[in-house]
Formats: structure tokens, C-alpha cells, sequence
């Protein structure tokens, strides 16, 4: 009797282990994609206004710093 | 002389037979001496006195007076030199695309997008600093205390970082002014209601 318990707690735990893996694999593989994306989009940007994009990423860079050093 | 008729008559058809051979003769040699005349300017004649008329009449084309074809070291030296003259005007062309690129800096910002980006961020990351340095001393005074000069940065990298940063600050504000007008001439010229604008007056009917 408690070794079937015992099986049955393991196969659920087995099978949530797993849907979770697949989860976290198809989450992952989302985000991959996304990121992909973004960063096509963002060299896009960049090919199209070159002076524009460097100017926000100095800005960036420099309220980032700013905001660092004043901790 | 005699009165004899027939004597009479063969020597008047001698006189008129002497008659036309000399005129036949000085015609003969008139003629002569105007052939040896042609014949003398015909020798000073060049192609460019020929007209178009000499050409017809000898049925001759401009191919059939061209110059001889040339021999085949003189075919060689011309073939080295169109070589030499399409290898210089194509190496200075080349030339001048590289030297443009050289100083395109959009071009390096186009060729390698996200690493220019990341230089870009780095670099205002690292001016950070020096910036905070020169405006945190003034910031942080506290009521009735007595204002310090800021501490200058010494040394090359402070001076190095202040150039960069007046440089930098320079262009992003020409370029800065030159978006704005840009962004501007257009927005003007895209009015609502002025023709080609999609945008529709409220008070339009259909």
C-alpha cells in the first residue's frame, strides 16, 4: 500500500518535473526568439538613424553612470 | 608657178592639210603641258586636300586613305597603354570611394550597429564621473555655508575626458538642432487639411 503511494507521488512528481521542463524550454525558446527579434530591430534602427542611436546610447550610458556613482 | 588647175588644186589642199595638222599639234601639246601640270600638283596632294567629290569620283572610302595599320610593337605599346589608362582611372575612382568611407564615421556605425552602440554606451557610462565631479560640489551646499571651487580633475585622463566631453556635447546638440529642423520642415509640410495629409479636417463632408 505505501510503496503504491509511494509510486504514485513519484510519477506525479516525475510528470510535473517534466511538463515544467517543457514550460521552461518553450518560455526559453520565447524569449531566445524575442530577443532575436529585438536585436534585429534594434541594428535596424541603428543602420537607419546611426547619429540618433549612438546619441541615446552615450545618454543612457551617462544617466546610468551618473545614477551608479551617486550610491 | 603654174596655172595648171590640178596643180593649183593640189596645192591649196596642202596648205589646208599644213593648216589643220598645226593646229591639231599646238592643241596636242596645249593639252600635254596642262597634264604635266595636274600631274605635278597631284604630287603635293594629301588625303585632307580630298573632298568628297575626289572620293565619289574614284569610288574610294575614308577606310580605303586611312592611315597604315599599325605594326605589332606599335599595336603592343597602345594595348600597354589603354591598360595603364583603365587600370589608373579605375584605382582613382576606387580610391576615392575608400578615402569617403575612411571618413564616414556612419559607415563604421552601419558595418558593426551593436558594437557602436555598446562604445556608445560605455563611453557615457565612463564620462559619467568627470560630469558629476564638476556639478555635485555646487549641488550639495548646504545653507550659509561658503561656496568651494570645484576640485578640478588633473592629470591626462581628466583632461582628456573633458575634451571628449565638450566634443561630444557639441555634436549631440548640432545634430540634436538639425533632427528638430528636419522634424519640423516636414511636420509643416504634412499639415492637416493641406492636400496630401491623411489626416482630415473635423468639419470635412463627404
Amino acid at each position: 500500500m505505501n510503496n503504491r503511494i509511494g509510486e504514485d507521488v513519484y510519477k506525479n512528481a516525475a510528470s510535473a518535473v517534466e511538463s515544467l521542463e517543457e514550460k521552461a524550454s518553450e518560455i526559453s525558446a520565447g524569449l531566445q526568439r524575442e530577443a532575436t527579434k529585438w536585436l534585429s530591430q534594434l541594428e535596424r534602427k541603428v543602420i537607419e538613424n546611426p547619429g540618433l542611436a549612438l546619441g541615446i546610447a552615450a545618454g543612457a550610458g551617462l544617466m546610468l553612470g551618473m545614477l551608479l556613482k551617486r550610491r | 608657178m603654174s596655172d595648171d588647175p590640178k596643180e593649183l588644186e593640189q596645192r591649196l589642199k596642202r596648205d589646208e592639210f599644213t593648216d589643220k595638222f598645226n593646229t591639231d599639234a599646238a592643241f596636242i601639246a596645249n593639252q600635254a603641258d596642262n597634264d604635266v601640270a595636274n600631274l605635278d600638283k597631284l604630287e603635293n596632294v594629301t588625303v585632307d586636300d580630298l573632298t568628297v567629290d575626289d572620293l565619289a569620283v574614284d569610288n574610294l572610302t575614308v577606310e580605303d586613305l586611312a592611315v597604315e595599320e599599325p605594326t605589332k610593337e606599335e599595336a603592343e605599346i597602345i594595348d600597354e597603354m589603354d591598360a595603364v589608362r583603365e587600370k589608373l582611372g579605375g584605382g582613382i575612382d576606387r580610391l576615392g570611394d575608400e578615402m569617403r568611407n575612411v571618413f564616414d564615421w556612419q559607415s563604421y556605425v552601419r558595418s558593426a550597429p551593436l558594437t557602436s552602440v555598446g562604445i556608445a554606451l560605455a563611453a557615457g557610462f565612463l564620462i559619467a564621473p568627470a560630469i558629476r565631479s564638476r556639478a555635485l560640489p555646487e549641488m550639495a551646499l548646504p545653507p550659509g555655508s561658503v561656496p568651494v571651487a570645484p576640485p578640478r580633475s588633473s592629470g591626462i585622463f581628466g583632461s582628456i575626458t573633458s575634451i571628449a566631453f565638450s566634443t561630444l556635447s557639441k555634436m549631440a546638440s548640432s545634430y540634436l538642432f538639425d533632427v528638430i529642423l528636419s522634424n519640423s520642415q516636414s511636420g509643416s509640410s504634412a499639415m492637416p487639411g493641406s492636400g496630401d495629409s491623411p489626416v482630415r479636417p473635423p468639419d470635412a463632408v463627404d
